[in-house]
C-alpha cells in the first residue's frame, strides 16, 4: 500500500515512494544530520558574505558555554518552549496553527490590560495580581486560537490562513494600544505602557528567573508528554490527526478534540506572552516579540512534536537568539545573521521530514510499473 | 430511451482495433485473462460487466495507462506498443475517465487546449474558441467556450472531456461508465451524441454495468466476467436475459448454502429501517426511501451493483452519515441520526468498506488499532481518562491469536499487514471489544484471497448461529446467496425486492441488480 508518484526522464525514471516507517534511531539520526547541514550551509553563506564562519561558530560556542549567558539562554528559550509545546497539540491534530505569535501577543495584551486596570485602581494589587495576569494571558491566547479552530471545525476554513491573519490583527492591536490608550503618561512620549509591577510577574525580582522558567517549561513538557502518551485524549488526538475517516468511524468527536487541543496551544502561547511582557521586557511595546511564536513552529517540528525533544529544540533557538545579540556586539554582524541560521534550520527540518517519509529510487523505464 | 441503432453493419466494416490474448496480472488478481476484443469503424461497442470484471483494465491497456503482460494490440492492422496515453492519442485513441480531469477554475477553451501542441507561446484564443463553437454547434450542445468549467453541470463537463478528444483528432473514443454522473436527460443527450459520432465513422467503446444502456445504444456488446470475455454479439441478436446471465454466470455456486433458519422472523426484531432517504457525497440522493428489517440470528444480504446506495444506507444505519428523512429503530429505540458512538454503545457494530481507509490507522501499531473504538471505555481506560495500555495489549494479543492475524507482534504497524490480515484484525477487534447484537458488514471480503474470504464467511455464519443479526452488503452474488437467509436487492437507491432463500436465484437477483426489476415481471 505505498503511494507512488513518478517522474520519467528518458529511459530512466525517478520514483518517489512512501517509505515504511523509519525506526526511532534512524529518525533521530536523520534529524541530527540535517541539523548539522543547516549549520554547514549557513556557514557557507557567512563565508560568502565575507565573515569567518569559524569565528562566528566559535563565538557561538563560547556564548553558549559561558556562565553569564546560560541565564539569558533560558530566559529567551522560555516563551519558545511554552509556545512550541502548545503547538505540538495542534500539529498532532494535523491542524497547521501558524498563530502562536498572535496568541502570544494576545497574552501580552491581556496581561498588560490587567496591569493597566490595576494601575487605574480597578483591580486589586498584591498576590492576587499574578493570578489575574496568568488567567488573563492564558484565556486571551486560548480564545484567540479558538477563532481559527471553530472556523475550521464549523465551516472548514483553512487554519493556515486564518491563524496567520490573526497574527497581524493581534500585533496591530498591540501597536494601537501602546500608541494610544495604554501609552505610559510618564514615558517621555515613548510608545510603551507602564511597567509590570513585581507582583504581576511570573518570576518576580529576587527569584532566579531562569530557574523559574525552567521549572515551568519542564512541568509543561512533562505534563504534555503524559497527556500524549497515557490519556484517552492523547490517543484520540493522534487518531484524528492521522486518519479523519477512521476517527469518524471510531466515534471520536473530532471537532471537540480539535477545539480542545488548539485551545491548549493558545493558552500556552498566551502564557508565553506573559513571560515576554512581564519578565523579558517588563512592559508592552511595539515589536515586543522578535518572532518567538514563529521560532516555536520550527522548534515544534524539529523536536518531532515529542515534548522533551521539543524542549531541547527550543533551547537551541534560545541559544541562537542569545548568541545573535553577542555576535552583533562583538563581530559587528547584522542581527539578520542569526536569522540565516534559523531559516536554514527550518528548511532542513522540513527536508528531513520529507526524507524520513519518502525514498527516491532511480528505476529503469519499463512501462507499466503499477 | 430508444435510439436507432442503425449504424453501419459492423460485420462488413474493417476492425480499427484488435486486441488479442491480452493478459494483465495484478498482485492477487488476474485482471485480464487472455482477452480478445475488437472494435470496428463506426460502431458503438458496449463493454459490459460487473465491477471488477476487468473492463476498465482492458481499456486502460488500450489507452496506454497499463502495459499488458501478454498479448498484441493492432491498430488499423498495425501492431502497436502503446506505452502511454500520449502514444494512444497519436493513434487516435482517446479516453474519458469516470472522474473528470478538468481544471475547474479555467474556461472551457483553456481546458480543451491545455497542453495542446497548437497552443504555442501566444495562443490565438479567439480562433480556438471559434473552432470549438463549430464543433459544439455541430453536436447541438449549448456550452460556451468562454465559461468556467466549475460552473458547468456534469453533463456539460463530459462534453468538455469529449471536446478534448475531438480537437486531438481521436477516432476511437473509450468512455468509462459515462452515465454514472449524469441525469437521465443528460444520458439521453450523450447517447444521441455518441450515435452521431459513430455515424461520422468514429468508433465508440462504452464501458458500463447497466444492461439497458448496453441494449439501447450499442451496435455490438461484449460481456466480461472475472477477467474474461464470455460473450460478444451484435446487440440485435441478444437479449437482456442472455446478457444478464453472461454477466453474472448462470452457474453461480449454491453448494455452500446453509439450511434456512426455521422461523427466523419469529426472532427478535433488531433493526427496522423505515422510508430512509440519505444524501450521497455528490449532493445527489443516494438512498431514495428504503424499508428493511433485520432479525436476530439471521443474515440479511444486500445485493446490488456497488454505487446503488448500499454504502450510504449502512453509513446512515451506523451513524456515520446523517439521514435526510425516515426512521431507524434499533430494538424499538429511535436511533435516527444517532452518533456512531451511541450506536456502538447500543450494540451496533460496523465493519466498514475499505478497511485500510475507514477501519484502521495504518501508521499506528496493532495494539493501538485495537484500542481505536474502545479507548474511552473501561477496562481500557480509567474514569479519569487515563489509558490502560496493559489491558489493551492483552486484548490485542487475544485478537491476534483468535483471529489468526499474521503479524510480527502486536507492536507491528498495521501498514505492514496484508489486506486479509487487516480485515481479520478489524473483525476480531469489533467482535472482541464490542458485544454486538447487530453486525453491519460492508464488503467484508472485497479484495481478499480465497482462504481469507472463506474464513470471514464462516465467521459470519457462526455469528448468525450465535444469535447475532448480520446485515451483509456485498456485490458478489455468490457470497450473498451462500450466506444470506434473505436477500434484499438494491437498485438506484431503492430496495427493489426482498427474496427468501428459496426464491433467490442468481439469474433473478442479477436481473434485479442491473435493471431494478425481476426477470419475468411484466414490463
Amino acid at each position: 500500500m505505498q503511494r507512488r508518484s513518478g517522474l520519467m526522464v528518458g529511459a530512466l525514471g525517478i520514483k518517489l515512494e512512501r517509505r515504511p516507517e523509519l525506526s526511532r534511531t534512524w529518525s533521530v539520526l536523520v534529524t541530527l544530520v540535517f541539523l548539522g547541514l543547516a549549520f554547514l550551509l549557513s556557514g557557507a553563506i557567512f563565508q560568502l558574505l565575507g565573515y569567518s564562519a569559524l569565528e562566528i561558530y566559535s563565538a557561538f560556542v563560547r556564548t553558549v558555554l559561558s556562565q553569564a549567558m546560560v541565564e539569558e539562554i533560558f530566559r529567551k528559550s522560555a516563551p519558545i518552549i511554552l509556545a512550541a509545546i502548545g503547538l505540538s497539540y495542534s500539529y498532532r491534530l494535523n491542524f497547521w496553527n501558524i498563530g502562536a505569535e498572535g496568541q502570544l501577543y494576545m497574552g501580552m495584551i491581556a496581561s498588560t490590560g490587567v496591569v493597566v486596570l490595576n494601575y487605574a485602581g480597578v483591580l486589586p494589587g498584591g498576590p492576587l495580581l499574578l493570578f489575574f495576569t496568568v488567567a488573563a494571558s492564558a484565556l486571551a491566547g486560548g480564545v484567540w486560537s479558538l477563532i481559527p479552530a471553530a472556523l475550521r471545525v464549523r465551516v472548514g476554513a483553512n487554519e493556515i490562513i486564518t491563524t496567520l491573519m490573526l497574527n497581524y490583527t493581534a500585533i496591530l492591536l498591540a501597536d494601537y494600544l501602546v500608541h494610544g490608550p495604554w501609552k505610559d503618561p510618564a514615558g517621555y512620549g515613548f510608545a510603551q505602557t507602564i511597567q509590570f509591577p513585581p507582583e504581576a510577574r511570573l518570576a518576580p525580582p529576587g527569584t532566579p528567573e531562569w530557574a523559574v522558567f525552567l521549572a515551568i517549561a519542564s512541568a509543561c513538557a512533562g505534563a504534555t508528554f503524559f497527556v500524549f502518551k497515557y490519556t484517552v485524549y492523547g490517543f484520540e488526538s493522534k487518531v484524528v490527526g492521522l486518519n479523519p475517516y477512521a476517527s469518524r468511524y471510531a466515534g471520536i468527536r473530532s471537532g471537540s478534540v480539535i477545539i480542545k487541543g488548539v485551545f491548549v496551544s493558545g493558552v500556552l502561547a498566551g502564557l508565553a506572552g506573559l513571560i515576554v511582557a512581564g519578565n523579558l521586557i517588563g512592559r508592552l511595546r511595539p515589536g515586543a516579540s522578535p518572532g518567538y511564536g514563529y521560532h516555536a513552529i520550527i522548534a515544534a517540528l524539529l523536536g518531532g512534536l515529542n515534548p522533551p525533544t521539543v524542549l531541547l529544540a527550543s533551547l537551541l533557538f534560545g541559544m541562537l537568539l542569545t548568541s545573535g545579540d553577542v555576535l552583533q556586539a562583538s563581530l559587528q554582524m547584522p542581527k539578520a545573521g542569526v536569522q540565516i541560521i534559523i531559516a536554514m534550520i527550518f528548511i532542513t527540518t522540513i527536508t528531513a521530514e520529507f526524507v524520513k517519509r519518502n525514498r527516491i529510487r532511480v528505476v529503469r523505464r519499463r512501462g507499466g510499473a503499477v | 430511451m430508444t435510439i436507432s441503432s442503425g449504424g453501419p453493419s459492423a460485420n462488413s466494416a474493417s476492425p480499427v482495433v484488435e486486441m488479442r490474448g491480452i493478459v494483465k496480472r495484478f498482485p492477487l488478481v488476474l485482471a485480464n485473462d487472455h482477452v480478445d476484443f475488437t472494435i470496428y469503424r463506426g460502431e458503438v461497442h458496449a463493454l459490459l460487466g460487473e465491477n471488477g470484471a476487468g473492463k476498465t483494465t482492458l481499456m486502460n491497456i488500450l489507452y496506454g495507462i497499463y502495459q499488458p503482460d501478454e498479448g498484441v494490440i493492432r491498430v488499423r492492422g498495425v501492431p502497436q506498443h502503446i506505452r502511454s496515453p500520449r502514444d494512444a492519442i497519436r493513434l487516435g485513441i482517446g479516453m474519458v475517465h469516470q472522474d473528470f480531469r478538468l481544471i475547474e477554475s479555467h474556461t472551457v477553451v483553456e481546458n480543451v487546449f491545455l497542453n495542446h501542441p497548437r497552443l504555442g507561446l501566444l495562443p490565438d484564443w479567439r480562433a480556438l474558441e471559434e473552432e470549438l463553437r463549430v464543433i459544439i454547434e455541430g453536436y447541438g450542445w449549448s456550452i460556451d467556450p468562454k465559461s468556467r468549467v466549475g460552473a458547468l453541470s456534469p453533463g456539460e463537463k463530459q462534453q468538455v472531456e469529449l471536446l478534448k478528444l475531438l480537437v486531438r483528432g481521436a477516432e476511437i473514443l473509450l468512455l468509462d461508465e459515462p452515465t454514472s454522473v449524469l441525469t437521465p436527460i443528460e444520458s439521453r443527450m450523450l447517447f444521441r451524441t455518441l450515435r452521431r459520432m459513430a455515424d461520422e465513422g468514429k468508433s465508440i467503446v462504452l464501458i458500463t454495468h447497466k444492461l439497458n444502456e448496453a441494449m439501447s445504444i450499442s451496435d455490438r456488446v461484449t460481456v466480461m466476467r472475472r477477467g474474461r470475455v464470455v460473450l460478444t454479439k451484435l446487440t440485435g441478436e441478444t437479449s437482456i436475459e442472455e446478457l444478464s446471465n453472461a454477466m453474472i454466470g448462470a452457474n453461480a455456486n449454491m453448494a455452500g448454502a446453509q439450511p434456512p433458519l426455521e422461523g427466523a422472523r419469529a426472532r427478535e426484531l433488531l433493526l427496522s429501517v423505515k422510508g430512509l432517504r440519505v444524501m450521497g457525497d455528490k449532493g445527489v440522493l443516494a438512498v431514495k426511501g428504503v424499508d428493511l428489517d433485520v432479525y436476530s440470528g439471521e443474515i440479511l444480504g444486500i445485493a446490488g451493483v456497488s454505487g446503488n446506495g448500499q454504502v450510504e444506507l449502512v453509513e446512515a444505519i451506523t451513524g456515520i452519515r446523517k439521514p435526510l428523512s425516515g426512521k431507524i429503530l434499533f430494538r424499538g429505540v429511535d436511533v435516527t441520526g444517532a452518533s456512531p458512538r451511541r450506536l456502538m454503545e447500543l450494540g451496533v457494530t460496523y465493519i466498514p468498506p475499505e478497511g485500510r481507509k475507514w477501519g484502521v490507522v495504518p501508521e499506528l501499531t496493532i495494539y493501538e488499532n485495537v484500542a481505536l473504538r474502545v479507548a474511552r471505555y473501561p477496562p481500557y481506560s480509567s474514569r479519569l481518562g487515563l489509558i490502560r495500555w496493559r489491558n489493551i495489549m492483552e486484548m490485542a494479543r487475544r485478537v491476534v491469536s483468535e483471529f489468526k492475524v499474521e503479524a510480527g507482534s502486536i507492536h507491528s504497524r498495521v501498514s505492514t499487514l496484508s489486506g486479509g490480515n487487516v480485515q481479520r484484525l478489524i473483525l476480531g477487534r469489533e467482535l472482541e471489544t464490542t458485544k454486538p447484537a447487530l453486525l453491519v458488514a460492508a464488503y467484508p471480503t472485497k479484495g481478499l484471497d480465497i482462504a481469507a474470504t472463506e474464513q470471514i464467511r464462516r465467521l459470519l455464519i457462526s455469528l448468525r448461529e450465535g444469535g447475532i443479526g448480520v446485515l451483509l452488503v456485498s456485490e458478489d452474488i455468490d457470497e450473498v446467496l451462500e450466506l444470506s437467509d434473505r436477500v434484499a436487492v438494491m437498485f438506484d437507491g431503492r430496495v427493489v425486492g426482498i427474496l427468501g432463500r428459496d426464491e433467490a436465484s442468481p439469474e433473478h437477483i442479477g436481473a434485479m441488480m442491473s435493471r431494478g426489476a425481476p426477470l419475468h415481471a411484466a414490463t
